[in-house]
């Protein structure tokens, strides 16, 4: 009659078995968490371009992504030749999209703000907005390209985000890490407690 | 012994060529002995690379402003096959995702074996891995996104800490990690290589190169007795530092002279040098105005208007057209060499490593010399410094020459390489020049389309 296997070697090849489903759950795993979180990351590119008259404004606001809080302000226009447009008059005010069926008008505008020509950049212009809440918002602008020209209107919708969500990726991974480590080192001591046994 | 390592093989031969061993130079010989050796460098390596992994996740979330892309994809991506060329795989020896393994491996490692269907189709893996990721690079922006970047690290990490809990030495390094399947690839053709002395390994008895000793053994399951090529060596030096008989040398020898002895082709290792080549077509073809004709001819031939999906065949159509070439250069070669196609293509594969290597190089030279500045500009920035202006660190004109410089140098080691196997592989003067001649047409033409997109303007990460 043959004799049954010692108990390490049964885990060796328990864990042999082991091995294939591990790898390929550990696999799945990552492409599951990690791709569509790369999809979701590259949303956020807030750098946005309209056609107003005969000129081109191209709008980007933040450091790539429009946050909570101050923001920088980037307008670029640039003519049907591509070439930049200096000394235009712009003016831009911000404001939350609101739910039709949630607001009620309080007759309140919010205050338009002057952007300033860029001595540094010809046709580029600056200037700050405050984001006070995440969700969507508009930016409404009005171009003077000339003195005592007509004044043309362009509004931008974008999204506000906050910056806490990388913080969520960086526990997502952690975490993940942890629990790795934890069931690793349960193993371990596992099998350190079985081949003492066996010995015993 | 069981270790399927160092069984069952014959000792391999030496290396030949003009050999300069390095290890006769007692400063180098000291430092490779060092127990600080290569952790000196690999720990604040380590550092570095937590810094940059926060920066890309936490930082701006433009490139242009990101010191964690500049860094990454500016200076250390482009310098990355210099090294290889130069200093072999010691990357490996010091990459931070190594130490990290080594680090959970030290505290709660379970050191199973590396399982088998890994060791069969771990390269295979490696190969569709490095697809992957040059695939999502172009559809959703890896490079060019810090925080993408900052969660491939991520993703690297976690499968770094799997595989270092639960399995042995370093299982990610030689059979996963995308990055070890490039550098193994390119260290074939580099001017460092490490060896055993036959003589004196013929008597030994105690491999603890490989089963360890003063040191762990071979952290990348190479038993140098029988090791055939230096792909696999992370240059870590515990070899040397176990063996008590000297026997291991690190010897200098010609760019690619690894490549005219291959003995053992393996048809894995030949594909990848062609996907690389495929790498290096799409990375410059989607940057021509043709780009988006194909695309749009893809669309209508095909019915699909969802722009991810009609990429994704145009990809998989470029990567094709390297490998479809070399099949076919095989074939014209099997004529004249009998060999099986397949064979021819698993050996004449290798040739194409020194173009790829060259073009890689050309292809990253552009964003070390032309953006540069850009890891000064955005390391200023994190002091509140903000700096604007050219990031270039020579003119256009001149990484252009350099470029050309690098691939005419690369088409000329893979033509010398092609004919170098073709000799092996055929008999007759007569047959090595024939089996010889469509893989020199294929280089050359590999050579003229790199050309070719080299004197195209390149579009800047920063």
């Amino acid at each position: 009659m043959p004799s049954a296997p010692s108990i390490p070697a049964a885990l060796r090849a328990a864990s042999r078995r082991a091995a294939l489903p591990l790898w390929a759950g550990a696999l799945a795993l990552t492409l599951l968490l990690g791709f569509p979180s790369v999809l979701v990351a590259n949303g956020k590119d807030t750098a946005m371009t309209k056609a107003v008259g005969a000129n081109t404004a191209e709008l980007e606001l933040g450091e790539g992504a429009a946050l909570m809080g101050d923001n920088r302000v980037l307008l670029t226009l640039h003519d049907s030749m591509g070439m930049p447009v200096p000394g235009a008059r712009i003016l831009m005010s911000v404001e939350m999209v609101q739910d039709q069926s949630m607001s009620m008008d309080m007759g309140e505008k919010p205050k338009p703000t002057l952007l300033a020509a860029d001595p540094a950049s010809p046709g580029s212009y600056l200037g700050s907005a405050n984001f006070d809440s995440t969700g969507d918002w508009t930016a409404n602008l009005e171009f003077v390209f000339a003195p005592g020209g007509p004044v043309e209107k362009a509004s931008f919708s974008f999204e506000v985000t906050e910056l806490a969500s990388n913080w969520i990726i960086l526990a997502v991974f952690g975490f993940l890490m942890v629990v790795t480590i934890v069931a690793a080192a349960a193993l371990r001591s596992r099998q350190g407690t079985i081949a003492k046994g066996a010995e015993a | 012994m069981s270790d399927p390592a160092i069984r069952k093989k014959p000792a391999a031969r030496p290396l030949q060529g003009p050999a300069f061993n390095l290890l006769d130079i007692p400063a180098f010989r000291r430092l490779v002995k060092s127990r600080w050796y290569p952790g000196v460098i690999a720990w604040p390596t380590l550092v570095i690379f937590a810094f940059i992994t926060w920066e890309l996740v936490m930082g701006p979330l433009k490139a242009h402003d990101n010191f964690g892309t500049a860094l990454t994809w500016v200076l250390w991506w482009p310098i990355l096959p210099i090294m290889f060329l130069l200093l072999g795989r010691i990357w490996c020896a010091i990459c931070p995702f190594g130490t990290i393994n080594d680090l959970v491996q030290a505290f709660v490692g379970n050191n199973r074996p590396v399982p088998r269907f890994l060791k069969r189709y771990g390269i295979w893996i490696i190969d569709a891995i490095f697809m992957l990721i040059t695939w999502s690079d172009h559809l959703w922006g890896v490079v060019e996104n810090p925080l993408n970047s900052g969660i491939l690290l991520l993703l690297i990490t976690l499968g770094v800490v799997v595989s270092g809990a639960f399995f042995e030495r370093r299982t990610w390094c030689r059979y996963l990690c995308f990055l070890g399947g490039l550098s193994g690839n390119y260290t074939r053709g580099g001017i460092i290589g490490l060896s055993a002395t036959p003589g004196i390994c013929a008597t030994c008895t105690t491999q603890n190169c490989y089963k360890g000793g003063e040191v762990p053994g071979c952290p990348m399951f190479v038993f140098p007795k029988t090791m055939e090529s230096n792909a696999d060596c992370n240059l870590c030096g515990n070899c040397v530092k176990n063996c008590p008989n000297g026997s291991i040398r690190i010897t200098t020898r010609l760019p690619s002279q690894e490549l005219w002895f291959v003995r053992n082709p393996q048809l894995p290792v030949a594909f990848l040098a062609s996907v690389i080549m495929g790498i290096v077509f799409v990375q410059n073809i989607t940057m021509l105005n043709i780009w988006e004709s194909i695309l749009a001819w893809f669309e209508s031939a095909l019915g699909i208007s969802w722009y991810p999906l009609a990429f994704s065949i145009a990809f998989l159509v470029l990567m094709a057209i390297p490998v479809g070439l070399l099949f076919g250069a095989s074939a014209l070669a099997a004529r004249a060499n009998g060999k099986a196609v397949l064979e021819n293509f698993a050996r004449f594969g290798y040739a194409i490593i020194p173009l790829d290597m060259a073009g890689h190089i050309a292809h990253n030279l552009f964003h070390l010399l032309a953006e540069g500045k850009a890891v000064w500009f955005t390391g200023l920035s994190l002091f509140g410094k903000g700096i604007e202006g050219p990031t270039s660190l020579v003119d256009a004109g001149t990484i252009q020459v350099l470029q050309y410089g690098l691939v005419v140098l690369g088409a000329l080691a893979s033509i010398y390489t092609a004919w170098r196997l073709a000799k092996s592989s055929a008999g007759l003067p007569a047959r090595k020049i024939a089996t010889f001649l469509p893989l020199a047409v294929l280089m050359l033409l590999f050579a003229a389309a790199n050309v070719y997109l080299f004197s195209i303007p390149m579009a800047m990460r920063m």
